[in-house]
């Protein structure tokens, strides 16, 4: 199904997209629902590797750093495919990149040339809610199983990289989450604030990465939509009821066109906020994130219920689709707060 | 969520606070209130004595291994006569109708909508014996639940309608007349062969009995759909998959195959041909109530669960004092009490009308009778006969009409979707309020969210009991068809 974001495409970001889309069929669509459910099996390590190969570990970084050089949109672009497959594992590419992209920000890369290579990711710890002269992060995507987690402290202007193994870094993987499962989501707590930091990214650019942020998990949840609307397409043409196919019933219709206009809005704020030069508004980037993800949070659901029963049974990857839309809606913050954020920032 | 067992007067005035037209019930026929208050007082303390303390655990372990049946918790039940809460008292039942068990339905799903649908789907499995003039089948398969309920002993039941390529289309008989169908059953001497497949059926995997429709003509599916009591084990019934939800893991969906399954002729429930009208269309008049109770209980223990986490304070605030939350629980509030409206309405509507044929005298006297009497053998045929199932139509037709329990059907259709669309809506809000936050609370209203979904879908989709609705009680080209005194009922959309 083509929507409008295809049609206005660049030539590199169509290559982008089939490289990504490419990946996605080779590698995620086989193991999405194993690392779902067993996201300790060693898959998504290997998974990680080969996203590495195409160039999705180190999207961000600069050539000089080892990295693909990415825009935003580009990045968002990658994502968004990525999630298609798996939203969660698209989750964990976003933390892991946010990571490096951050440390690069701010001088201290040099520290962390070993986790461009796919053998082991980063993860971004972000919210950091300070506390007791240091600090949690609540939900790291990529917690479980990183090498290094990146902190910017309170305020921003400092960034720590620690090992989850350092003293005064207390890492838990959360057990049973709904949604996210394969980025194996983890509480961080670090009592250490005060210990020498990393680098220094100066609160401009820690917005940005609060922008960028928001604009990954939208991408992550429009790839939900498009799977959502793609898939219950498919099944409401492939499906019979009595002699008609179950998209000739006006009701399926509109859910489908629903869907539809939920991705080509949320495809458009993101190409809005991301702009073209790197440069921010992050009032837009959460009017885009909350605006796609409600609408991936409807396709899902919708999609589900297009396949009636068999959407609510693992097999069919639908009822996964909305479990991980609700992650989106409340990562990094709550719905709610993130869009009286939307008014702050304006004011 | 655990808050202490209450007594049966707490909850009786807590049932009149939610429910005030339970008030004015009560004034004209305080016994029956009492016993609505007794049992779902005995639903809170099952609640509060064996499934909180592991309905996330057993949620877990069905996710791993999803043919998981927790046992013990249906023996557990037993004491309180759960397997036995609408069986009618002339076979050792309660004696429930619509009313006694959707308020069982909304205590029990209040902790485990998984838990609770094993008797919900019990429940169902049984009403199309109560509503199809089914007495012989009373005094022999209820009363067996009934007293191996009594000795400890659980017979599940269950209910088969949805196949794999018809869901919606062998729920209603428009859809019905076009589906396309696998199950199909066959005249033999002595009674019929049934070949097919039913899927997602609850309890399927886990039942004694199954109710199973099946045509009989595949060219005249409507006019020959025909409910079939299948023991599980008849030769040729076999289990074929266990599903892997989403969400209820507790209560197991299966998919049952059929290869040349004898049933005798003594197992069709009603007349052949009694399948879809009036057999499935009053079994989900008098079934959808208690689902939109279902889903009212979900939304109730996320509503209670997000309580409880909007009241503690998290770096030094609590939730509650935001304005955001004061509004969203307000919300959601409201939304359970229509629910709970709306189910009871439709509840009351069965309960008024065909529930009359359960509670009225000529049953009621046919308790005085000695059991050697009740169950011997010739009354036993007699009430299998031809003429003991045109007996009870005729008696169903005395106490009730048509259009009354075509009442009760739009009605237990619009509490069916307004309870499904109520429960995703209480989940959904209080999961985008909670953010990420990763408490106690949010593992309950995660797994209710998951539970919710399914309010949606099973026992027909929302969207066909809207249509339901509209056909039924606004345009009025739908009606249900009592089984006529002589000779079965009619089939169609339209109106006899």
């Amino acid at each position: 199904m083509e929507l409008t974001r295809d049609l206005l495409l660049g030539e590199e970001q169509r290559m982008l997209v089939e490289s990504v889309s490419g990946f996605r069929a080779d590698v995620l669509d086989d193991i999405a629902r194993d690392i779902d459910e067993e996201p300790t099996s060693g898959k998504v390590a290997d998974a990680f590797e080969r996203a590495a190969r195409v160039g999705l570990a180190a999207s961000l970084l600069s050539d000089g750093a080892g990295g693909q050089e990415m825009d935003v949109y580009s990045f968002c672009l990658a994502l968004t495919e990525v999630s298609r497959g798996s939203a969660g594992f698209a989750a964990l590419l976003l933390s892991h990149n946010l990571a490096l992209y951050a440390l690069e920000m701010a001088g201290a890369w040099k520290e962390s040339e070993e986790l461009t290579g796919g053998s082991s990711w980063a993860a971004l710890a972000w919210p950091f809610i300070a506390g007791g002269g240091g600090g949690l992060a609540p939900f790291v995507p990529g917690g479980g199983g990183a090498r290094r987690l990146v902190f910017l402290a309170p305020g921003g202007e400092d960034i720590f990289s620690v090992s989850p193994a350092d003293e005064g870094v207390a890492l838990s993987e959360l057990g049973f989450p709904m949604g996210f499962r394969c980025s194996r989501p983890a509480g961080v707590e670090y009592s250490r604030v005060g210990a020498a930091a990393a680098g220094t990214l100066g609160l401009e650019a820690a917005r940005q990465v609060e922008g960028m942020l928001l604009l990954g998990v939208a991408s992550i949840a429009l790839g939900i939509s498009r799977q959502a609307c793609e898939k219950a397409y498919e099944y409401a043409r492939e499906r019979y009821q009595g002699c008609d196919q179950v998209i000739g019933h006006q009701q399926v219709r509109l859910m489908l066109a629903r869907m539809i206009a939920g991705t080509e809005a949320g495809d458009a704020l993101v190409r809005q906020a991301a702009g073209g030069d790197g440069s921010f508004r992050l009032a837009s980037c959460r009017v885009a994130k909350v605006v796609a993800c409600d609408a991936a949070m409807s396709a899902s659901l919708d999609g589900v219920q297009v396949h009636g029963g068999y959407g609510y049974m693992r097999d069919y990857g639908m009822e996964r689709l909305m479990r991980d839309a609700k992650y989106c809606q409340a990562y990094p913050w709550a719905r709610p707060n993130e869009l009286l954020a939307v008014l702050t920032d304006l004011e | 969520m655990a808050a202490g067992v209450p007594t049966t007067a707490e909850v009786r005035e807590r049932l009149f606070v939610d429910f005030p037209m339970l008030q004015e019930i009560a004034r004209r026929r305080p016994l029956y209130v009492e016993k609505l208050a007794r049992v779902v007082r005995d639903c809170a303390e099952y609640n509060e004595r064996y499934v909180l303390p592991r309905a996330l655990e057993i949620d877990r372990v069905a996710e791993k291994d999803h043919e998981y049946f927790a046992w013990d918790l249906v023996e557990a039940g037993l004491k309180y006569n759960f397997l036995s809460l609408i069986i009618p008292t002339l076979v050792g039942g309660v004696g429930g109708l619509a009313v006694l068990f959707s308020l069982a339905m909304e205590e029990m799903c209040s902790a485990c909508p998984g838990v609770a649908n094993i008797f919900g789907a019990h429940a169902l499995g049984i009403a199309p014996l109560l509503v199809a003039g089914s007495l012989q089948h009373w005094l022999t398969f209820l009363r067996e639940v009934t007293e191996k309920e009594k000795q400890g002993k659980p017979v599940i039941m269950a209910l088969a309608i949805t196949e794999p390529s018809a869901g919606t289309d062998v729920e209603e008989p428009f859809f019905l007349s076009r589906a396309r169908l696998s199950m199909s059953a066959k005249k033999v001497s002595g009674g019929y062969v049934l070949n097919g497949r039913k899927c997602f059926i609850s309890n399927g995997s886990v039942a004694k009995y199954t109710w199973v429709t099946a045509a009989v003509e595949r060219s005249r599916p409507c006019e020959s759909w025909t409910g079939f009591l299948v023991d599980s084990d008849m030769e040729g019934f076999s289990v074929a998959r266990v599903e892997e939800k989403m969400g209820q893991r507790a209560c197991p969906a299966a998919e049952l195959a059929f290869e040349d399954c004898f049933v005798p002729d003594e197992n069709v429930v009603g007349f052949e041909g009694e399948g879809m009208q009036p057999g499935t269309l009053l079994t989900l008049a008098a079934s959808r109530a208690p689902v939109g109770a279902i889903a009212t209980g979900i939304a109730r223990g996320a509503y209670q669960w997000f309580s409880r986490w909007a009241d503690t304070a998290r770096n030094g605030r609590k939730p509650a004092s935001d304005q955001r939350v004061q509004m969203a629980m307000a919300d959601m509030k409201t939304r359970i009490q229509l629910s709970r409206w709306a189910y009871l309405n439709a509840a009351l509507s069965f309960d008024n009308s065909l529930g009359k044929v359960m509670t009225g005298p000529l049953l009621k006297s046919m308790e005085v009778l000695p059991g050697q009497v009740l169950y011997s053998e010739v009354v036993r045929r007699v009430f299998g006969s031809s003429f003991g199932k045109r007996f009870v139509n005729a008696l169903i037709a005395a106490y009730t009409s048509s259009d009354a329990v075509t009442r009760a059907m739009a009605n237990a259709s619009m509490a069916k979707f307004v309870g499904g669309d109520t429960a995703m809506y209480v989940t959904s809000l209080a999961l985008e309020h909670m953010g990420t936050d990763q408490c106690e609370e949010r593992a309950w209203i995660e797994k209710a969210f998951r539970d919710a979904k399914l309010t949606q879908i099973y026992e027909g989709t929302n969207q066909l009991n809207r249509l339901t609705l509209y056909m039924s009680a606004i345009e009025g080209s739908l009606k249900v068809e009592l089984a006529r005194v002589l000779g079965p009922a009619g089939c169609g959309k339209g109106v006899a």
